[in-house]
């Protein structure tokens, strides 16, 4: 085996971010002895929401994150199977109805609703109904998370230093990673950046701590070859854009105005073919699955100009049967 | 809704690809509202592309509603769990690549990283019930339930490529589709370069919305009056001839595909239930046809059933496989040698693509661009794999091995590669052929082994990953030894009714 090549860890930001990296770099990377800090100008606890899908939490549960810690720094107590993105839009844990001999659920039901007498797509979505489920997304208070990690941290030893920084360098064997993202964000030139640190601009709220675990995922799955010449991070550069370009797209389309902001090509993409075929693009590294991507289409583009005609194979009997079978039952 | 959808569509060439294009369509999306026309001509030959299959396969016979047993026994098939690759990396070894996984991956880690730390206990292969079933010409049907070993495979079949078409035929028929038998010699274009109708040699004239063609290497329709360009992988892929020829059996009827390396390419063996197929792909840059001929009969195992049929291919693809509307499946749209038995599956996605973006106005290049798109990306993953067999080589002994050992890859596998010997990382995609356990039998079984673990496996104490593996070996080869030899089981589940010599004729 050959000997590793980062010595030293420098993780830069704000709120539960660089600690989450820190923590998780401590569990899964044993090159003996590694160390790690973590830079922060202040103590800050961050507001509003991040949710997490309870299917992701793989990293927690490695952490030692148990169910009962979720629900401690949950703001409901147990998952939540959709989330509000705004007034009029909220994104489904679970999927609609199941396909019928291969033909996709939507087009089935977007047949029956052009020609009238169904039920408005959320009737088919068991995220929608009002009942328990054991899955969802948690919906975690910022600050109680960053208080939880910083009690794991502390057990594993990773050191913490406050201070306001000016610049910070350092030498090949280590390696700075910058987790703050948004107008406050340092130029920092050769640092790896990670969930809210890859975005210049904006900080994408929600969200952060799914792009941050899925970042951390495969920083983890990455971390021999960091810092070699030979790759140059190259690999883990690519998945980290990749969930990126997925984030910024669905916030494009989130946001209310969307058709009167500048579109990317590849969320112009996305639309024309939503509108046109009723698909979903599937992407590499996309953090939304297609029913999530779907449901959003759906609400802020609108239903697509035509059903797919595989539709046709399946009679109006048949559809309705189908349909009749995963229609929720709102008064549970 | 405007009603200006397309409601014909005519598929020109009556083999492999035609006859499953005509089949999936008719099934998916019905004959009440869309006429399919195939048209074929008993006078051009077919070059039955296929023999050996991916499992894919299995989903789309199910999805056209035909029983198993009953296409197994009409097509002469077997079971095929994997291929075996002889002599690749060096002479004297022998991998197989199974259609299942290694062990099972714990919290996220792949099984291969375990492994790699512990490789003491024997070979990956002990781990992969789909090998040791195989080596042991066993098989069983897999278990539906996700908790057994027996679930960690899947299956495809080898069968008479050249018997499927005709199967389909008639299945398509009956759901359908409109057969006619002609001679295409006249293509019309409308004044926006569309293709309108196509003439017969007999003087008859056939209009549609939407064409497909599956009319093979001579590409009629997106080559001939399309003018599509091709897009030439020969610099990475340069076999261009196969020789085929069947031959009797002897010794087990085994579930696997074998291909053997050779002085200027490959051999393949396909065992069917009443003969073996065999064929040598070779490049003609690095090998007499006449020496290459006499070097594959000298290697058949038994007696040959029918003088062998040359074939000439170059390697690539087509720019656009669905142009202007037009779409291109099977050989006419592209190419990639048989060493993977991707043929049939590219045909199959092609159509299941199309199926997924059918053109509903008669303006669909949007739909068009999202083809290529997907189809460029099955086609370019599939490329880095078969070159991966040829480049990952320590075979220097012939000027052929020695030019693949040496080639300069494309920089998608280049990346591949290099992040797997670094890290034993496999590069998985969303889209696209073989996943992590298909890259992972190719890198192990050409010796391309990783210089570190992920550094995860360490957190996981010593004893209790050996004493598990040491369980699942043990698991493994007992769930093979209770298998049903290969050859009983073909018996009981869909035994064809005929003798070797009747099924030829």
């Amino acid at each position: 085996m050959k000997k590793k090549l980062i010595q030293s860890v420098l993780v830069k930001g704000e709120g539960y971010a660089p600690i989450l990296v820190a923590c998780t770099l401590a569990r899964f990377v044993i090159p003996d002895p590694l160390k790690i800090e973590v830079l922060s100008t202040q103590l800050k606890s961050d507001v509003g929401s991040l949710f997490l899908k309870s299917d992701m939490d793989q990293l927690h549960r490695s952490l030692g994150i148990a169910q009962s810690h979720m629900q401690r720094i949950s703001k409901n107590k147990t998952p939540i199977a959709a989330v509000q993105l705004s007034e009029n839009l909220r994104l489904p844990f679970w999927d609609y109805g199941a396909p019928l001999k291969g033909v996709p659920f939507y087009h089935i039901w977007l047949r029956e609703h052009l020609n009238g007498g169904v039920k408005d797509l959320r009737s088919f979505n068991p995220s929608f109904a009002p009942v328990h489920r054991d899955a969802g997304y948690w919906e975690i208070d910022p600050s109680k998370y960053e208080e939880l990690l910083r009690s794991i941290s502390a057990h594993a030893g990773i050191g913490k230093i406050y201070s306001d920084v000016e610049q910070v360098s350092c030498d090949e064997q280590d390696l700075i990673i910058e987790t703050q993202g948004g107008p406050i964000r340092q130029q920092l030139t050769d640092c790896l950046r990670l969930g809210n640190g890859r975005f210049p601009t904006v900080s994408i709220t929600n969200f952060d701590l799914m792009v941050m675990q899925r970042n951390l995922l495969a920083l983890v799955q990455n971390f021999p070859q960091i810092g070699s010449k030979k790759i140059e991070r190259q690999e883990l550069e690519e998945e980290l854009n990749s969930v990126l370009a997925s984030v910024e797209d669905m916030q494009f389309l989130m946001s209310a105005d969307f058709d009167t902001g500048k579109l990317s090509e590849r969320v112009k993409y996305r639309i024309e073919l939503w509108l046109d075929v009723g698909r979903v693009i599937p992407c590499e590294g996309d953090l939304f699955l297609p029913h999530e991507w779907l449901a959003v289409l759906h609400k802020r583009v609108g239903p697509p100009m035509a059903y797919s005609r595989l539709v046709d194979s399946i009679s109006r009997q048949e559809a309705s049967a189908h349909l009749q079978k995963y229609q929720i039952d709102e008064g549970i | 809704m405007v009603d200006n959808r397309v409601k014909s569509v005519i598929i020109v060439g009556g083999g492999t690809a035609g006859w499953m294009a005509a089949a999936g369509i008719a099934k998916a999306i019905g004959s009440t509202n869309l006429q399919v026309t195939l048209i074929e001509s008993e006078d051009i030959g077919i070059v039955g592309v296929g023999e050996a299959t991916l499992p894919h396969l299995r989903y789309f016979i199910q999805s056209l509603g035909i029983d198993e047993r009953e296409f197994m026994a009409a097509t002469d098939a077997t079971v095929k769990l994997g291929i075996e690759f002889v002599d690749w990396a060096r002479v004297g070894d022998s991998y197989i690549h199974p259609f299942g996984d290694y062990g099972l991956p714990n919290d996220g880690i792949p099984f291969h990283q375990f492994y790699h730390k512990h490789q003491s206990n024997g070979p990956i292969c002990d781990y992969s019930l789909p090998i040791v079933a195989a080596r042991k010409a066993k098989f069983e049907l897999p278990s539906q339930n996700a908790s057994s070993v027996n679930s960690t495979y899947r299956f495809a079949y080898q069968f008479d490529a050249t018997k499927f078409g005709p199967f389909l035929r008639e299945h398509s028929e009956r759901l359908g589709v409109k057969r006619v038998e002609g001679r295409i010699v006249n293509i019309e274009h409308s004044s926006d370069g569309n293709i309108s109708a196509l003439g017969t040699e007999d003087g008859r004239r056939f209009s549609a919305d939407f064409f497909v063609d599956c009319s093979g290497f001579r590409g009629l329709l997106i080559d001939g009056a399309l003018k599509t360009k091709w897009e030439s992988w020969t610099k990475w892929l340069p076999c261009d001839r196969a020789i085929a020829a069947p031959c009797e059996h002897k010794g087990k009827l085994l579930p696997y595909t074998r291909a053997t390396a050779k002085d200027a390419g490959w051999q393949w063996r396909i065992p069917l239930q009443s003969r073996a197929g065999n064929g040598y792909v070779y490049s003609s840059q690095f090998i007499a046809n006449e020496n290459a001929e006499r070097e594959f009969l000298n290697s058949l195992e038994g007696a040959k059933l029918a003088d062998p049929r040359v074939l000439k291919f170059e390697t690539g693809k087509r720019k656009k496989l669905w142009s202007k509307n037009c779409l291109s499946i099977g050989l006419s749209g592209g190419f990639l040698e048989p060493l993977e038995s991707t043929s049939i599956y590219l045909i199959q996605q092609g159509i299941t693509y199309f199926l997924e973006l059918f053109p509903e106005f008669k303006d669909h290049s949007i739909r068009a661009t999202e083809y290529n798109r997907m189809m460029d990306i099955e086609f370019e993953r599939i490329r880095d794999f078969l070159i991966l067999h040829y480049h990952a080589t320590e075979r220097e002994d012939t000027e052929f091995w020695r030019e693949m050992k040496y080639l300069d890859v494309p920089q998608s596998l280049k990346e591949k590669m290099e992040l797997f010997k670094e890290c034993g990382r496999v590069k998985t995609y969303a889209n696209g052929l073989f996943l992590e356990p298909s890259w992972v039998a190719v890198y192990y079984g050409q010796r391309v082994i990783p210089d570190n673990y992920d550094s995860r496996v360490d957190m996981y104490p010593e004893d209790e990953v050996k004493t598990n593996l040491m369980r699942l070996k043990s698991l493994i080869a007992r769930s093979a030894d209770n298998m049903m030899p290969h050859e009983q089981w073909l018996k009981q589940f869909c035994k064809i009714p005929h003798s070797p010599k009747e099924s030829l004729n």
